[in-house]
């Protein structure tokens, strides 16, 4: 009778978690797969007649400058992103889980570009940006600053961009942390408040600790996106920019391989490279995370 | 209660539609083929059924549309038009031919066309050619038709043709009492012109050239020098040949006398952004381009066109290229695709949207006239009158792979911090692999 329950409760486990099992596995792992294959091979046109050339596309691939610069420009990119995006996050997130006037509005303003097409979000900064039209440097000229290649001077493009992935992703981390910040008990203040601890102390030994669990869950969904930038550098540089060898990311390579050239074999081995370097930067932060992170 | 059931029947109905209304679609077409008989003159008969026409043109669709829609009407055949911007057109049509559901009719450019021909995805029209009183192929320049042309098969109609000039800002010319620019012009009067109508203080430059248009810009310095981007049987780049460096030499002297806006302005923007905005006081613009043109005000009061200035030697050339009308192989339809094709490559449809500016010359002799006149603001017979200098759009299999290359290499250049020649070098050496790869 109890082994009869036992498998029918089984059965209708199975049959719960399967709607997300299956979309895991056709709309996941199985295209992971099949684009693990094709980095074997030399795609045909149209899809037809791909050859095999075992690892051709790898040896191509580490031979190829662009690529480990473009790698370089992801994680110059990611560096930049997040670590301050969650820095700046957290800070308003305490601030505004404080009872002040406009909470409510301050909240909604910050959330707004994640509410955003990032398309759109891009082209308005491509113009913001634009060396001789754009409003920030009309600004900087009226404090007497010259004109600054925002999006075309190779060697700050990829900041800028940063700059604006930071921009649109502080909404979205901020609320993250401010859900968080309301399960800390207020017991833990109070008493800090009787020993005469600052603020700036308070944040420091009670806010981040507690919040240190998700923080860490912030830091490493952020890297993981920010590691797939590629909506920001297509719209907002110009494919005939000199800052584009040194601003391109890996997706940006693998769109232009893939999609522009029709070559999905050698587009599917940057992405396999890309797929490798977040597995390794995930585990890194795992590791990690054993010392900095308090579960209690 | 009540309400809840009223939704949920109204969302079965709603599905249950939209469901039919597919297979409703997909089943029709075929059961139309198979009855239709070859139709040779899309006047007489019905073919019935509907046919999808892609191009990726918006202010050229405005004129297709009705044009087609009213030839459907009389044939019987709806036909639904799809607009995609160029820059995602080719990733549209890819998939859609990978996955087996092209457009019945489409814009084909010859960047493509060798892969669609070799794969044949897209319609051999030999035979309905040769069978076809409206579609006469004499009537388009060789060169364009021969675009459409793989392994002695014809497999599109040639739509338009593109070819260049020069616009410049005539306030501009006032202002420093210069003549304006006509056929006597070549490569030092253009830069002298540029010189004097440079300003000191950076608010305006003589020229534009960029790094982003090969066909607009320095592809044409490169021909008129007597130089090439690639060989006649396409095997072989002519980037490093002598007269093609002394060319890009010519555009780089522009950047290096500041009489051209820097290489980070020319990326950022386009060259008719730079023309409209009073930037710059003139440049090269491909035949295409009308519908901006056209509607900016301040660029049609200021603005008019003449032929490119002629190299030193008097050499005059432009590139011209055409796009070309072509179907789907695989259509369910085609018959309809082919009588839609053949109106549209005929004498009465070239000459109509040739009227409409934005339409592009006609490839049809009879429409290039009509083209000319289309627009009596501007001087628009300069692009015809540069026809008969036509240089066919460099291509080869695969394009895209080495214009991608190319345009890196020309960015880079702009910049100025390495000798013209050693990058041409490179282009050449990097071209010559991507060729050789094509082939193998």
């Amino acid at each position: 009778m109890a082994d009869t329950n036992k498998r029918s409760e089984l059965r209708w486990g199975w049959l719960f978690v399967a709607p997300t099992v299956i979309g895991l596995f056709v709309l996941n792992i199985g295209p992971i797969a099949q684009t693990i294959y094709k980095t074997f091979f030399k795609t045909g046109d149209f899809g037809r007649g791909n050859i095999f050339v075992g690892l051709e596309n790898y040896a191509r691939m580490f031979a190829d400058k662009s690529v480990w610069q473009a790698l370089a420009n992801t994680l110059i990119y990611t560096v930049v992103e997040v670590p301050v995006s969650v820095a700046i996050a957290l800070v308003l997130a305490v601030l505004l889980n404080r009872k002040i006037r406009g909470r409510t509005v301050y909240r909604t303003i910050y959330f707004t570009p994640m509410v955003a097409a990032p398309a759109a979000i891009a082209l308005v900064w491509r113009w913001l940006y634009n060396t001789d039209f754009g409003l920030i440097n009309k600004l900087l000229s009226g404090i007497g600053l010259g004109p600054v290649s925002w999006i075309s001077n190779p060697n700050i493009t990829i900041f800028s961009i940063g700059v604006v992935g930071i921009w649109s992703c502080i909404g979205y981390n901020m609320v993250l942390f401010i859900a968080a910040l309301q399960e800390i008990p207020r017991d833990y203040y109070e008493a800090a408040d009787i020993d005469g601890a600052p603020g700036v102390v308070q944040f420091f030994k009670i806010t981040v600790p507690l919040l240190s669990p998700n923080i860490y869950f912030v830091a490493t969904t952020r890297t993981i996106a920010a590691m797939q930038v590629f909506d920001l550098i297509f719209m907002m540089v110009d494919k005939s920019s000199p800052a584009l060898p040194r601003t391109q990311s890996l997706v940006y390579l693998f769109y232009k391989y893939t999609f522009e050239q029709y070559n999905q074999g050698y587009g599917s081995t940057i992405v396999v490279l890309l797929l490798v370097v977040i597995l390794i930067l995930t585990v890194i932060q795992q590791i990690i995370q054993k010392k900095w992170v308090h579960y209690n | 209660m009540k309400g809840k059931r009223l939704l949920a029947a109204l969302i079965c109905g709603i599905l249950s539609v939209s469901l039919t209304a597919c297979t409703g679609d997909a089943g029709a077409s075929p059961a139309v083929a198979d009855e239709t008989p070859a139709l040779s003159d899309a006047e007489q008969t019905a073919a019935g059924g509907s046919i999808k026409l892609a191009l990726w043109d918006a202010n050229q669709e405005v004129f297709i549309s009705p044009l087609v829609q009213e030839w459907g009407e009389k044939n019987g055949i709806e036909v639904s038009v799809e607009v995609t911007p160029w820059e995602q057109y080719w990733t549209m049509l890819e998939a859609s031919a990978t996955g087996g559901s092209m457009p019945d009719v489409m814009w084909m450019h010859s960047n493509q066309v060798e892969r669609y021909a070799r794969n044949a995805l897209i319609m051999d029209l030999d035979s309905r050619i040769a069978g076809s009183e409206l579609v006469d192929m004499t009537k388009f320049p060789e060169d364009i038709s021969n675009v459409y042309h793989f392994e002695g098969r014809q497999y599109g109609i040639p739509k338009d043709l593109d070819t260049m000039a020069l616009w410049y800002n005539k306030s501009m010319f006032d202002e420093v009492g210069l003549d304006y620019p006509d056929e006597t012009w070549t490569w030092d009067t253009l830069k002298d012109a540029a010189r004097r109508l440079t300003k000191e203080d950076g608010s305006q430059y003589g020229f534009v050239h960029q790094a982003r248009e090969d066909q607009m810009g320095y592809w044409n310095f490169i021909y008129q020098n007597g130089g090439y981007v690639i060989n006649a049987d396409r095997t072989q780049s002519g980037w490093a040949d002598p007269k093609t460096i002394e060319a890009m030499e010519y555009v780089m002297s522009f950047f290096e006398e500041g009489i051209c806006p820097n290489a980070t302005t020319v990326a950022e923007n386009r060259v008719e952004t730079l023309l409209q905005s009073g930037t710059v006081a003139m440049g090269f613009a491909g035949s295409w381009m009308m519908g901006p043109f056209q509607n900016n005000d301040y660029f049609v009061e200021n603005f008019d066109c003449a032929v490119l200035p002629s190299a030193p030697d008097g050499t005059r050339a432009t590139i011209y290229n055409g796009l070309g009308w072509a179907a789907a192989a695989g259509t369910p339809n085609p018959d309809a695709a082919w009588a839609l094709l053949e109106y549209l490559g005929g004498e009465e449809a070239q000459v109509k949207l040739a009227q409409a500016c934005v339409c592009n010359i006609s490839a049809h002799e009879a429409g290039r006239g009509a083209w000319g006149q289309s627009d009596e603001r501007f001087h628009l017979q300069a692009y015809v009158d540069m026809v008969p200098y036509g240089i066919p759009f460099p291509s080869s299999i695969n394009t895209v792979v080495w214009n991608d290359m190319q345009r890196e290499k020309v960015a880079e250049m702009l910049l100025m911090e390495r000798p013209v020649a050693e990058i041409c070098a490179e282009i050449e050496q990097e071209m010559n692999t991507m060729l050789a790869a094509e082939r193998a």
